[in-house]
């Protein structure tokens, strides 16, 4: 389970990032949070793996404040990344086993690495191959494997599907559903509204740094989200 | 969680083109400079002895006070591992019977175009070439995995930071290490399987691991400074740059210009006027020594009833009162003589003190200056160890008064008993009035030439130790704690 309590951040130059969210997205709950370029959603997931400090309020992972308890927090969580690089001479394998080791698991065998990479859609014949011979959607799912490998009760993903083409995209979402399925609570930012309305249990949009909306399924399907997404960008465009 | 760490950090590096660049510098340009530095010796020895041995049979009649004695400085021995300045220093000292020495250089330029580019020995290897790759090595550490956005996958996972950086300092330095020893053990078997220099004998082999451990001290502080700075610049463009500069600052700007501007805080007088002035003085003393010596015998002279203006030396040598007035002079002379020899020498010590305690105070800013950068510790404790660099010059000094001292007992000293002067008006007579062949006297040469051991090298050195342990410590601190503030973002 993840919880931000009143969590703000304000950076040295005094922009405020992040005012006084609240939020909780609980187990086998994917939350999609929406927002324009600097709305504070990647402020909020940077918050939660402690990359920085808040100004205020606190953020909790399974109950756990993560500036208190960083090191304590991050067992369970998951990352992933908008563009997974990964180390470029290493095979998947090898990414794989290294992530796996930091994430705690450090017994799993090579087949255990194949059956999720597998699990994945990845090709079999890529599993041995140099990350740098990959493509992004490739890389991508290497990414999603590490955050599935760590078998963290809580993902956090920053707009993973950026630059994906549409069937790598419907893959990642596909997966995102399993892990749903297996209990997990997902927190996915993202730009893309589509994908959203697939697989969501509930949207929320930032703007300037505050949750402005929150919609469970059932809501978001019933008002058209995409039109309620576009009136708050052509709201935030018109006050600029 | 360390091990795993530290394992993927050597893989990682393993597997990028520049551990293999590194490698082929070290196992070719290390053994290539210890081999050429050896075979410099090996023809510095010989002509070492070469010139020895013709001063000795060119010498062996050449025999009374104005003989100028020479003891001809062998090279050192570690001088394989670093030239410094052996091509500069003096390598003979000579002596004459007035008690003055001076060391000589008179090696010639054998190899112009080598002086000209400067030598590639293993100290020129580790300070400048190393040390430039040690900089690359290191230079997108962090900023590298930051662009590739590993840097945060790792950070979101339960590690300290203190870990991460840790991995990365003892990662990058193993693999720069195994490089390192495979050009060392490669240069090693070179020099023994293709020279006459007793590579792993004592003599050499434990200067030699002293000398690794420091160049490995050295070696680190340069893996932190290049981590630390790619935690300090925004991406690999600005590191790489950075690193440059800084390799730039350090190994060349502040040791260049410490002596210039240690010149200019406190300027001295040149060798050359200081010369000059030894020789105005000793000319000054002599012509006193010569008025008093002459009024002397001309009073003796007088009286015996002769007159020294008018008195011809050479024609009238046997005249019986020329002979009762020399005798008697010859009991006076010689307090006068001793009088003067030691106002000469006490003069002459007197400049050159007043020089070295100026130069020594000039040498004193300068290398304080320079101890800024460790590239500076580095190379005086380097060239210290090898004797051939600054300590050598005291340690030369230190020898050629040895020789003096051993030339005047054993040669100069012998042949002075008889060895007489008369000057009466304008005219000298002088010479050995005795059998000199019965004195047994042998050409004085520089038989045991004293180098440093190597624990006084070191004990002589403490404070560039000391100040290289600081600097590792130091730059090691740094880049942890700057780490652990360090934005992963």
């Amino acid at each position: 389970m993840l919880q931000a309590i009143d969590l703000t951040k304000r950076y040295e130059d005094q922009e405020l990032a992040l005012d006084a969210l609240n939020l909780e997205i609980k187990e086998g709950e994917i939350f999609f949070l929406l927002g324009a370029n600097g709305a504070g959603k990647t402020t909020t997931i940077n918050l939660f793996l402690n990359f920085i400090e808040p100004t205020g309020g606190k953020a909790l992972i399974n109950g756990i404040d993560v500036t208190k308890e960083p090191l304590e927090s991050k067992k369970y969580v998951s990352y992933v990344s908008e563009n997974v690089m990964l180390y470029g001479n290493f095979t998947a394998r090898q990414n794989l086993d290294f992530f796996a080791k930091l994430g705690g698991k450090p017994n799993l065998s090579k087949e255990d690495y194949y059956m999720q990479m597998r699990e994945v859609g990845l090709q079999e014949e890529a599993f041995e191959k140099k990350i740098k011979t990959f493509s992004k959607g490739m890389r991508q799912k290497v990414g999603l494997t590490i955050a599935i490998i760590k078998d963290a009760p809580n993902i956090l993903l920053d707009e993973p599907t950026a630059g994906l083409d549409p069937k790598a995209a419907a893959e990642l979402m596909q997966i995102l559903v399993n892990l749903k399925r297996q209990g997990k609570s997902i927190f996915m930012c993202t730009h893309d509204i589509f994908r959203a309305k697939n697989i969501a249990d509930r949207v929320g949009i930032m703007k300037e740094g505050r949750l402005v909306m929150v919609r469970t399924r059932e809501e978001f399907l019933e008002d058209d989200l995409e039109k309620i997404y576009m009136n708050y960008m052509q709201e935030m465009v018109i006050e600029k | 969680m360390l091990r795993h760490l530290i394992i993927k950090e050597i893989q990682e590096i393993v597997t990028n083109a520049r551990s293999l660049f590194v490698m082929l510098i070290c196992v070719v340009l290390i053994p290539l400079g210890l081999y050429v530095s050896t075979k410099e010796y090996e023809q510095a020895k010989t002509a070492y002895i070469d010139a020895e041995r013709m001063y000795i049979e060119g010498n062996k009649d050449n025999r009374g006070m104005q003989f100028i004695a020479e003891g001809y400085i062998p090279p050192s021995p570690l001088s394989i591992f670093s030239s410094g300045l052996s091509g500069y220093l003096p390598n003979k000292i000579s002596t004459n019977s007035q008690g003055v020495w001076q060391a000589i250089n008179d090696h010639g330029i054998n190899n112009p175009i080598a002086l000209l580019f400067g030598k590639i020995d293993f100290y020129f290897i580790v300070t400048f070439i190393l040390s430039l790759l040690a900089f690359i090595f290191t230079f997108n550490s962090i900023t590298g995995e930051k662009e590739s956005g590993t840097l945060r996958l790792i950070a979101a996972n339960p590690v300290h930071r203190w870990k991460i950086i840790f991995a990365k300092i003892v990662g990058n330095y193993t693999v720069f290490l195994v490089s390192f020893f495979a050009g060392i053990i490669s240069g090693l078997v070179l020099l023994t399987l293709t020279t006459n220099v007793p590579i792993l004998s004592t003599s050499y082999l434990l200067p030699f691991v002293m000398i690794l451990i420091i160049s490995l001290m050295f070696l680190f502080i340069l893996f932190n400074l290049g981590i630390l700075l790619s935690i300090k610049t925004k991406n690999s463009g600005a590191s790489i740059t950075a690193s440059l500069l800084l390799w730039v600052l350090i190994a060349v700007i502040i040791p260049k210009i410490s002596p210039m501007i240690a010149q200019i805080v406190y300027p001295i007088e040149t060798e050359e006027v200081v010369n000059k002035k030894k020789t105005m003085k000793r000319e000054e003393i002599q012509e006193e020594y010569d008025k008093e010596r002459g009024a002397l015998l001309s009073a003796i002279m007088k009286e015996n009833g002769l007159n020294a203006e008018t008195f011809n030396i050479f024609s009238s040598w046997d005249d019986p009162a020329f002979t009762t007035s020399r005798n008697k002079y010859d009991k006076k002379i010689s307090d006068i003589k001793n009088k003067y020899e030691i106002r000469k020498v006490e003069e002459i010590e007197k400049i050159e003190r007043n020089y070295n305690s100026k130069k020594h105070v000039q040498q004193n800013i300068a290398k304080n200056i320079s101890r800024i950068s460790p590239v500076s510790s580095f190379t005086f404790l380097i060239n210290d160890i090898t004797h051939t660099g600054l300590g050598e010059l005291k340690n030369i000094e230190t020898n050629g008064n040895q020789f003096r001292q051993y030339t005047e007992s054993e040669y100069y000293s012998r042949i002075r008993t008889d060895y007489k002067e008369y000057r009466v008006g304008g005219m000298i007579s002088n010479g050995y009035f005795g059998d000199i062949s019965k004195l047994g006297l042998e050409v004085p040469r520089l038989q045991n030439y004293i180098y440093p051991s190597l624990v006084d090298s070191l004990v002589n050195n403490w404070t560039d130790i000391l100040l290289l342990c600081f600097y590792s410590l130091l730059f090691f601190i740094v880049s942890v704690f700057q780490f652990i503030k360090y934005d992963v973002r």
